[in-house]
């Protein structure tokens, strides 16, 4: 009886605390964002203005988002730098989706030689980091007269892929060959049945490497800043809003409502892109669960 | 047969090529610009220096100083935000805990949020002394403000927990996936033979997620030591050189001061100490195994 009873102030503790650091964890992670989007409708021009009822206003002030919308620097406006951004980032994510398939299947299925040192090769080749290495990029690719969204696309594109491609790998690997021999049998090439089958049933991989490759070129800077800032019509959202914000020279305030409705329009359709194929995500990520043990 | 061996080889063939346009060939340029006085005062026509600038950098440079910092960045993220996302997997995990999928969508919000317009928004958070971090929050539960522009530790305190905040919410997905695919029935088992929750732990749980681990923290380590827009963006390296890494400052020497040989050579020496590192642990855990 007294187990019993000790058993249960156990478990009511355990859930207790749980239940404890979860709800916390939920205020820290939702703070920050609660924050930028009430500072967005407050109308506060800088950080000093901000007053605290700015994070709970009473009304919502449009100031900073029809600002951002009107705005024209030099022919360039956010709407083009953010079509422009949708452009680079989509075109990112497609080329990384299938360089990452191709890798990944060649990993899982395919005999070749040096297989082993080749992985590593790819694998390691990533630890270089390329917002120190932007000076040989801009100038290698400027003998190439790749300064450019073609460029900077080709300069995104690798590091999602090889990440992807190790997922990728994984989850091929426990697609049973069977269903690629029986189609093989059936008179479908390699490719056809790579297309297929392999394609049809990564897709957890499909839209994780998708999500990575667009969202690592939507928000990159240094490297987009670098390009294009010369060209105000081609810059992409995220140069943009830093320009319009103030947000190069710290030491000026920066116009702080303006960056917050920015940072609003550019985060909240993302994070709701993500969270949409979340689940998908998962699938892929527990892909990496599958690792030998 | 042989044949298509050599043919299976043209799976790799573009993966290969863009790696080589943006890996391999700018790290080539970056070794020859790291031997020349490549910078603004010789912009146009530079000259081989020999080892002179990683004379300076052993010399006079900072060298031990950014070491450590780069440690402190890497160890310091690694050792909260991989036990934090862990724990919270654990706690997800529970078979009889409510609310599970409520409280999994919030919590990866931060991950799903942009991480560059995140940082900005704690960059303006913790400015000191208008950001609201030192204006309200803090002292509502009666903590001292954080000053990143004057001290270290400061500094310090503000880029981990920033760091945390951003990036728990990968460790959470990653390790409750890998928690999921452990068998309940081993559980089961080890719930008849009496075993308690830390007896569980012990020996069900860590040995079965010790590969994920393993991969998961090479391959952060290596992110994390690369890692350059929170220092970039919430400290600036600051105070002085206090939390500038080896990336964070070939950035500044490039991009500041203009000074592109001496940037090469320090992200040289940073690349070289990470593939070192990885080479010994990927040989020592036999992570890659899995992949190859």
């Amino acid at each position: 009886m007294i187990q019993v009873k000790k058993h249960k102030i156990l478990k009511i503790l355990r859930l207790g605390i749980s239940y404890a650091v979860l709800i916390i964890m939920v205020i820290v992670s939702i703070f920050p964002l609660y924050y930028i989007f009430m500072v967005s409708f407050s109308g506060a021009p800088t950080l000093v203005s901000l007053i605290s009822s700015g994070i709970l206003p009473k009304h919502l002030n449009f100031t900073a988002y029809k600002y951002i919308f009107q705005a024209n620097i030099y022919g360039g406006s956010f709407l083009l730098w953010l079509r422009n951004s949708l452009i680079l980032a989509g075109s990112t994510a497609i080329l990384s989706v299938i360089l990452a398939l191709i890798t990944g299947y060649a990993l899982s299925r395919l005999d070749i030689p040096a297989k082993k040192i080749l992985a590593t090769f790819i694998y390691i080749v990533t630890f270089f980091p390329y917002t120190a290495t932007a000076v040989p990029i801009y100038l290698l690719f400027a003998k190439f007269h790749l300064i450019n969204y073609i460029g900077l696309i080709l300069a995104y594109t690798p590091g999602t892929s090889i990440y992807a491609a190790f997922i990728a790998k994984l989850s091929i690997d426990s697609i049973p060959a069977s269903y690629e021999e029986i189609a093989m049998i059936d008179g479908l090439s390699r490719f056809q049945v790579f297309l297929r089958i392999v394609m049809r049933l990564a897709l957890p991989v499909v839209a994780l490497t998708a999500i990575l490759g667009f969202s690592g070129a939507y928000l990159d800077f240094a490297l987009a800043y670098s390009f294009l800032v010369t060209n105000t019509k081609a810059w992409t959202g995220l140069v943009g809003l830093y320009y319009l914000a103030g947000l190069v020279n710290q030491a000026s305030a920066p116009a702080y409502d303006l960056f917050a409705a920015g940072a609003v329009i550019m985060g909240i359709p993302l994070t709701a892109l993500v969270l949409v194929s979340f689940r998908m995500m998962t699938r892929a990520y527990s892909a990496m669960a599958g690792v030998k043990q | 047969m042989k044949k298509d061996k050599v043919f299976n080889f043209f799976y790799f063939l573009p993966i290969v090529v863009i790696i080589i346009f943006v890996f391999v060939l700018p790290l080539i340029y970056d070794l020859y610009i790291s031997f020349t006085n490549f910078g603004s005062l010789h912009l146009f026509k530079y000259n081989y220096v020999g080892l002179l600038n990683y004379i300076i950098i052993f010399k006079y440079g900072y060298f031990l100083d950014l070491l450590k910092n780069t440690l402190i960045w890497t160890l310091g993220s690694l050792a909260t935000y991989m036990p934090l996302g862990f724990g919270l997997a654990l706690i997800l995990n529970q078979p009889d805990l409510k609310g599970k999928s409520i409280f999994y969508a919030i919590l990866i919000l931060p991950w799903a949020f942009p991480s560059f317009i995140s940082l900005l928004i704690w960059q303006g958070l913790w400015v000191y002394p208008y950001g609201i971090m030192n204006r309200l929050i803090l002292p509502m539960f009666h903590l001292p403000t954080v000053n990143s522009s004057t001290s270290t530790t400061d500094a310090w305190i503000e880029l981990i927990t920033v760091d945390d905040w951003l990036s728990f919410p990968y460790f959470m997905i990653v390790f409750y996936s890998a928690l999921q695919s452990i068998p309940r029935e081993l559980y089961d088992i080890a719930d008849l033979d009496g075993a308690n929750t830390f007896t569980k732990f012990f020996t069900i749980t860590l040995p079965s997620l010790k590969k994920t681990i393993a991969f998961v923290a090479v391959g952060t380590f290596v992110y994390t030591w690369n890692n350059f827009y929170p220092i970039y963006l919430l400290t600036d390296g600051g105070p002085g050189i206090s939390t500038e890494t080896f990336v964070t400052y070939s950035y500044q020497q490039a991009f500041s001061n203009s000074n592109f040989a001496l940037a090469a050579a320090w992200s040289i020496i940073s690349t070289l100490f990470v593939i070192i590192l990885s080479i010994i642990v990927i040989k020592y855990t036999h992570i890659l195994d899995s992949f190859t």
